[in-house]
């Protein structure tokens, strides 16, 4: 380790007991707003979608914790600090509109869509959009799939850290968050799930804006961050880095492919993602004012952290502590945020931070959780035996919400199998190109049709995984992952389209329904009036 | 080959793609609302 940067800090216990009384009071919280929330429901349909009230404060808050994974609010300022700022930058900044087209496009569809259909999930509203139970289901099964393995990485980064920062080993710190978080999410609903990731979105917005800005001024500005890390490695400040290998996730700031492709990565994750377009479920009508206050919040509080974790927190962090964090194996580049906290602001905003990631993959996992159950259970259980009875299904909610919660916690302490490594890299990507096109871009296209949907979830799922081995799995990786992210794009609109174009559409009586014809003017001429 | 390095540079295209950023943000909100005026 060099001696002239900072080291990683040994844990304290100051660090310890600051962590978990953070971490406590995050559940506790967690815990009343489930037993509040459990007030606001009396049917399986009020579990999944509440009573359709929210207004833009807790959707907007909502949508903001679930798009700030544990990925967006640590793990990409450990990419900036590995790797520099080549690719980051263009991508980083592309996620703060990211989140905005969401709401453009998504919010205000999809609580007419659903409300228009009866449907209390996202795959409900795609099936009945489209009359086909087996589109229903074959969207269940690959959002259930891709959900899956997308939850797996959640908690792994908040385990790592926890791990590093305190010294305590993660197994209970996980597992009280796993139980906690099966009893708000059991408990509360929807409505718990809501509440829950709405504290917590503005929770961790403000924490990693306090973190960029705090970090800015303590480097100095910008022209002091060029000034370091010039004299530590020229190459960290490219735009573009060229020596970077070609192919890999690494071509994603090596070509202008992949740098190309990274805003349409972070573009279709935001509006794709079904986690993120559930927020939109539960929401009233919204006022054009509550409209823009929704955008307003989303705005300020995931785009100031994330821009700025995708750029200078990475940069900053390399210059206070050059390659030393690298020299620990197991868990690297991860600990650059939370060292950032440390060596700017002590023990004090180290705690605050651990916290907030700590909430950050607990509220991500949650919703995530949450979805899957509903997949299974409203989606391919209850679409095709509407008999069962709604306290069965809530008592097979408690259960799958249990199993999905165990997997990613017990694959966080246990290395998860290879193949499974390579796929879940994929899986976001996946996610994004299929349900852009088959939620969203079907809320505004007559012509969508069953077909269309269906060729785009099949090959959009098989493209994923392919990518998987190709990018992650083979070595060395087929292609880059930016070329990857081109193929699933341009692959999931020939299908949607060419699908949709060369098959029939829902009945007219539906679509009359979801489009309404526009009411042509009525121009009275002066000369008519009263007679 | 050596490339060469301006942070200059990448401070300057950080700056322009968030500029780009926020007035797409704001106009693209501004335009959305206005469709929602007019019903």
């Amino acid at each position: 380790m060099s001696g002239e940067f900072l080291n990683i800090p040994e844990p304290t216990t100051g660090m310890m007991i600051g962590s978990m009384i953070g971490t406590a009071c995050l559940l506790i919280l967690a815990v009343a707003l489930g037993f509040l929330a459990k007030r606001r429901w009396k049917s399986y349909d009020e579990f999944l979608v509440g009573k359709r009230d929210f207004g833009p404060w807790v959707t907007g808050f909502a949508l903001c914790g679930a798009y700030l994974s544990g990925w967006a609010f640590c793990g990409s300022t450990g990419m900036v600090y590995k790797i520099g700022f080549s690719g980051m930058w263009f991508g980083g900044i592309w996620g703060l509109v990211g989140i905005i087209p969401a709401i453009w496009l998504a919010a205000t569809k999809t609580r007419d869509f659903a409300e228009k259909l009866g449907a209390t999930t996202v795959t409900e509203t795609i099936g009945r959009r489209f009359e086909s139970r087996w589109l229903q289901t074959l969207v269940a099964v690959s959002m259930l799939f891709f959900l899956f393995m997308y939850s797996v990485g959640q908690l792994k980064a908040a385990g790592g850290v926890w791990y590093a920062v305190t010294g305590l080993p993660p197994f209970w710190c996980l597992l009280i968050c796993i139980t906690i978080a099966w009893i708000f999410l059991a408990i509360g609903g929807y409505t718990g799930t809501q509440w829950f990731i709405a504290v917590k979105g503005a929770f961790i917005g403000f924490v990693g804006a306090l973190l960029s800005v705090w970090a800015l001024i303590y480097a100095g500005g910008f022209g002091k961050i060029s000034d370091a890390l010039m004299a530590q490695k020229p190459s960290l400040m490219l735009l573009i880095d060229r020596s970077l290998p070609k192919v890999g996730v690494s071509e994603l700031f090596s070509t202008y492919t992949g740098i190309l492709a990274t805003p349409i990565i972070f573009l279709t994750m935001a509006i794709g993602f079904p986690h993120n377009v559930s927020r939109f479920l539960g929401m009233k009508k919204l006022s054009n004012k509550d409209f823009a206050t929704l955008i307003a919040i989303v705005f300020v509080v995931v785009g100031i952290p994330n821009m700025l974790d995708c750029s200078s927190n990475g940069l900053i962090a390399r210059m206070l502590f050059g390659t030393n964090l690298l020299a620990n194996k197991q868990w690297g580049a991860d600990l650059a945020a939370p060292m950032l906290a440390w060596g700017i602001g002590g023990t004090g905003l180290l705690c605050l931070y651990l916290t907030a990631l700590v909430g950050a993959a607990l509220g991500t996992l949650s919703a995530l959780v949450f979805i899957m159950s509903a997949n299974v259970s409203r989606d391919i259980v209850k679409l095709w035996r509407p008999q069962t009875s709604d306290r069965s299904l809530i008592g097979m909610n408690y259960f799958l919400i249990a199993l999905f919660l165990f997997l990613p916690f017990y694959w966080t302490l246990e290395r998860p199998p290879e193949l499974l490594v390579s796929f879940m890299g994929l899986a976001a990507m996946g996610l994004g190109s299929i349900f852009v096109f088959v939620t969203v871009i079907s809320y505004y296209w007559r012509g969508a049709t069953k077909l269309g949907s269906m060729l785009t979830v099949i090959f959009g799922t098989v493209a994923a995984l392919f990518g998987g081995w190709a990018v992650m799995g083979r070595n060395p990786p087929l292609m880059g992952l930016g070329t990857m992210e081109w193929i699933l794009i341009s692959g999931c609109a020939v299908t949607y389209f060419g699908g949709s174009l060369i098959s029939k559409a829902p009945s007219v009586e539906l679509l009359n329904l979801l489009f309404p014809p526009k009411k042509a003017k009525i121009v009275l001429k002066p000369g008519l009036v009263g007679e | 080959m050596e490339q060469v390095v301006d942070p200059t540079l990448a401070w300057i295209g950080w700056a322009l793609v968030l500029t780009f950023n926020v007035l797409l943000t704001v106009i693209g909100t501004w335009l959305i609302l206005r469709k929602r005026r007019e019903g």
